[in-house]
């Protein structure tokens, strides 16, 4: 069941039949002990795709914490975050001058709250509880030291002062009490 | 047998190819042989040399191709080095080898003199020994008398001319002394294309002879005026692969080895495998004469590319 080939590629088939030609007077013994298993091992292993182990999320995320990769990406944010904004224009970056030196909480500091208005403060969601106080008297306001938003209910006004008592906000107290705390985060943003 | 006895077919790649290299290292020329003891250890460390160099198995052609050189190459340096130590040109030569009486020393024929450059007087057994087996080249190819020893003196000048490509003689290309005659004819060869060249170049004289193109289309190609019958083992694979290696494609190479050199596969077990159909996109459900006219043509595609880049 031989194909038929035009005689220039017929004699470059018997040359190729002839370039391995076994001599007939040798017989080739059988292939040695080993060779055939060691070469199955050599490319086996060659082409083995090694099998990651599962590890848990807390070591892996250990494991990219400790990678110097980790430590070149962070230093390069600290960096960028440090560096950018001196690219821009101090006033246009920063805005104007502020009353609270940074590290010091601002208090919000209620007088003769209504009943209800300072759990209402604490739980809108928009200030930490701890910040917020109450004071029976205006003088008792100036016991609590640093930045504060007055909020004085005899008075009907809310200010924002600084620890000297600077006076950078002022505003009346809305009439509708769940407009409160918004007024009070933007007294915030004054000093 | 149960399937796990079932020999992989990279197995039985490996098997032929051991098989291959061992006749290659216990004859890697015409002439030369090892004890089969040494042709096993030398096949054996060509095989895992060549491994090394693997990180996956290559194609079979290839593997071989590259165990041959290697296991060939082994032996004809253990030969060499043999013959030198005992001084005696006739170690590890076939005893059933006819062609000429005595092997030549190798190394004196290699000497070369600074200032007369080959003059060894080895030289003078030289023609006696190749003229027959060269005499016996040229008569096949219809050049006799006066002209194939015209010839001749010319192939035995040529023996120790530098080539341009190299600036090196062709005698100092062998390894042993049995691989000047393949060497030899090869040269021979050359020289009658040459021959037949001049002849037919002269248009103003009567052409009593075939002209060089009514013999072959491609001047440029002496392999077409071989006659496949003459010297069949010249050529051996791993010169063949080397030759011809970017030419074709690897699907080609593994086509043209199992079919025509390992001889490991017919053309009826080609086309009805599926997974040979699918490789190289031959319908499975295709009728075997589509089958057959397919093959055909990837096969002559193949053979077509090893004709026209086999310089020798």
């Amino acid at each position: 069941m031989e194909l038929e080939l035009p005689p220039h590629l017929d004699s470059v088939r018997q040359r190729l039949a002839a370039s391995l030609a076994l001599h007939p007077a040798d017989q080739a013994p059988a292939t040695p002990s080993g060779l055939l298993e060691d070469l199955e091992r050599h490319f086996d292993t060659s082409v083995m795709v090694p099998v990651r182990e599962k590890r848990p999320w807390r070591d892996r995320l250990r494991s990219m914490l400790a990678s110097p990769a980790f430590g070149i990406a962070a230093a390069v944010v600290v960096v960028i975050g440090f560096t950018l904004p001196s690219l821009f224009e101090p006033s246009s970056f920063r805005g104007g001058p502020t009353a609270a030196p940074s590290g010091q909480a601002v208090q919000i500091v209620l007088v003769d709250e209504p009943t209800g208005i300072r759990h209402m403060v604490e739980t809108s969601g928009d200030f930490e509880a701890g910040a917020v106080a109450s004071v029976d008297q205006l003088e008792k306001v100036f016991s609590i030291l640093g930045p504060k938003v007055i909020v004085n209910f005899e008075t009907g006004l809310l200010r924002a002062v600084d620890s000297a008592g600077t006076e950078y906000f002022s505003a009346p107290i809305p009439e509708n009490t769940a407009d409160l705390s918004t007024v009070i985060a933007e007294a915030i943003t004054h000093l | 047998m149960s399937h796990a006895m079932v020999p992989s077919l990279r197995q039985e790649q490996l098997k032929r190819c051991w098989k291959a290299c061992w006749h290659r290292a216990r004859r890697p020329v015409e002439g030369v042989l090892v004890t089969e003891e040494q042709a096993s250890l030398i096949a054996e460390q060509a095989i895992r040399n060549v491994a090394i160099d693997y990180s996956a198995f290559p194609s079979e052609a290839e593997f071989t191709a590259r165990a041959l050189e290697e296991a060939a190459e082994a032996t004809r340096r253990l030969v060499a080095e043999q013959r030198r130590a005992d001084r005696d040109p006739q170690v590890h030569h076939d005893p059933s080898d006819r062609r000429y009486a005595q092997n030549l020393d190798l190394d004196r024929l290699q000497h070369r003199d600074a200032a007369d450059g080959f003059n060894d007087r080895e030289w003078n057994r030289l023609p006696d020994l190749l003229r027959p087996l060269a005499l016996a080249t040229l008569g096949r190819k219809g050049i006799r008398g006066p002209d194939a020893e015209e010839v001749f003196n010319d192939t035995l000048v040529e023996l120790a001319r530098e080539r341009e490509s190299d600036h090196r003689a062709p005698i100092l290309d062998p390894t042993v002394f049995e691989e000047i005659i393949p060497l030899h004819t090869r040269i021979v060869s050359f020289r009658a294309v040459d021959w037949y060249r001049r002849r037919s170049a002269l248009k103003n004289q009567p052409n009593n002879g075939e002209s060089f193109d009514a013999l072959t289309d491609d001047p440029d190609r002496p392999v077409q005026f071989e006659d496949p019958h003459s010297d069949p083992g010249s050529t051996t694979f791993e010169q063949i692969y080397k030759e011809c290696r970017e030419a074709l494609t690897s699907d080609e190479w593994e086509l043209i080895f199992t079919l025509y050199v390992g001889q490991s596969v017919t053309i009826g077990e080609l086309i009805e495998d599926p997974s040979f159909c699918r490789r190289f996109g031959i319908k499975t459900k295709a009728s075997s004469s589509t089958k057959r006219r397919i093959l055909n043509e990837l096969i002559q595609v193949a053979l077509e590319k090893i004709r026209k880049n086999l310089a020798f």
